[in-house]
């Protein structure tokens, strides 16, 4: 086997995703033009995009939008350097002070990309000896940082309280230097970790506790800080980690901690330390969008309005979908061809959304992921649900 | 206390439910090149070798094993660790 031969294999299985009448790879989507927080050109048709992460609407905001185009003219295009070096600009302390205030601890870190915020701290916090127990749904981010990490890393069944105790159990005392994970929203099925349970586990196991807010943040609890504030646990959390890039409308990532060790992970990670800080744009758009979550809770409730209307109409349509209602509607496939058929379908009835295969995907089913925003409107939350229904005709 | 053997027809029986038909599961068989399985396959079936076995397999371990006597070599090292 040549050094090549596993790429020209892909190759291979890419090209039975494409339609071979000019049809597109729906891995690499060519977004031409977008218009609006919902409304963008894919092959030269007007969409409405309902497979993003923009949950609360907020990339074309006209504050946010102001916020960046005031910093990229003040402050420049790029830090070009470092949170170490030269790239940590006022605005990023500023960011990271209000973040910390937002969820009430004591510090919290910036990152460059969300998959930078799990990567670094877990790599930092982790260390070969210790032990990393995920739940088997968690993201790549939080898989790759512990491998990072060299830890021992083992997986529980997803969202099953019972599968992590009897690990940790056989751990024994090595359960007082393990680090579990789970998500507040799963990105794939849209579905909600039993933090309490999860809490209650570790806590009887004298474990330590991180909880990816990604999907979540702006999303759940009442002041939008995501699972852990709407289930009433944030005290027993150790590490929330979160990105910019989904309901903040950015891109970035953060951790946030009741532990002052936490700022101590500025001097041990290497995806901290080895990259060049987020643009002064990014930054105050981010800031800006951290207050609307903050101050515009009516945005959230939009978002649940909506997300119900969508799930329950896709249900009604007698789809199989994920277990929670949420902003991620996901219809579950049987085989990856009748997915692909369908996700081209939706396609061609000018919705966008996510195709999600194996082995990526929980169970190995194949998936179209649908994620709802604030910023939908009726008629285009309709046409969402018309197309779907169209094609189960 | 299970012995390899015992281990290594339990993994046979799990993996004939995951492969090809047309694939005979031997002891030496790829179990990624030759069997297909995919990375969350090989994931549920860590789980269930740890619960029938009542052992903690990291997952760091797993790049070294390609066939099922490699895995069952894993486990059995494990239960007698136990």
């Amino acid at each position: 086997m040549s050094l090549l031969d596993p790429l020209r294999e892909l190759g291979r299985k890419r090209e039975t995703l494409v339609r071979h009448d000019g049809g597109v790879d729906p891995f690499a989507v060519p977004v031409e033009d977008v218009r609006s927080a919902t409304e963008a050109t894919i092959a030269g048709r007007p969409v409405i995009m309902a497979g993003t992460n923009n949950y609360l609407g907020l990339t074309f905001d006209p504050e946010c939008v102001e916020a960046g185009k005031t910093a990229l003219e003040r402050w420049g295009t790029g830090t070009t350097g470092s949170r170490m070096a030269n790239g940590s600009y006022a605005h990023h302390l500023e960011l990271e002070a209000e973040i910390a205030s937002f969820f009430d601890v004591d510090d919290a870190m910036v990152f460059s990309t969300g998959y930078q915020a799990n990567l670094g701290v877990i790599s930092a916090v982790l260390r070969p000896g210790d032990v990393a127990m995920l739940d088997g749904d968690c993201h790549a981010s939080i898989y790759d940082g512990c491998m990072m990490s060299g830890a021992d890393v083992f997986r529980f069944r997803h969202n099953d309280p019972d599968s992590l105790d009897r690990r940790l159990g056989r751990l024994g005392d090595r359960a007082s230097r393990t680090l579990i994970f789970v998500e507040g929203i799963y990105s794939m099925l849209g579905d909600q970790a039993p933090l309490k349970e999860i809490v209650e586990v570790k806590n009887r196991h004298g474990c330590f506790l991180m909880v990816d807010e990604a999907h979540s943040l702006g999303v759940l609890g009442p002041k939008g800080r995501g699972l852990a504030e709407a289930t009433g646990t944030e005290g027993e959390v150790d590490f929330i980690v979160g990105t910019f890039s989904k309901s903040l409308g950015g891109i970035g990532g953060f951790c946030a901690s009741r532990h002052p060790e936490l700022d101590m992970v500025r001097y041990a990670s290497r995806p901290y330390i080895f990259t060049a800080s987020p643009p002064p744009s990014v930054v105050a758009s981010t800031r800006t969008a951290l207050n609307i979550i903050r101050t515009r809770p009516e945005l959230r409730d939009r978002l649940w309005d909506n997300a119900r209307r969508v799930y329950s109409r896709l249900q009604e349509l007698g789809y199989r979908l994920g277990p929670d209602v949420g902003p991620v509607i996901a219809a579950r496939f049987g085989s990856s061809d009748e997915a692909v058929a369908f996700w081209h379908g939706l396609l061609e009835h000018g919705v966008y959304v996510n195709l999600m295969l194996p082995p990526a995907t929980p169970e190995g089913e194949s998936l179209v992921r649908c994620s709802v925003t604030a910023a939908h409107t009726t008629e285009q939350l309709d046409h969402i649900c018309e197309a779907f229904e169209a094609l189960k005709a | 206390m299970a012995d390899l053997d015992d281990i290594l027809d339990h993994i046979f029986t799990q993996l004939r439910k995951l492969a090809p038909e047309d694939v005979e599961v031997e002891r030496d068989t790829d179990l990624v090149g030759k069997l297909g399985l995919d990375s969350t396959t090989v994931i549920d079936l860590v789980l269930e070798l740890e619960d029938e076995y009542d052992v903690a397999i990291p997952l760091n371990a797993l790049t070294d094993i390609r066939t099922p006597e490699e895995l069952a070599r894993l486990v059995h090292g494990l239960v007698e660790e136990e």
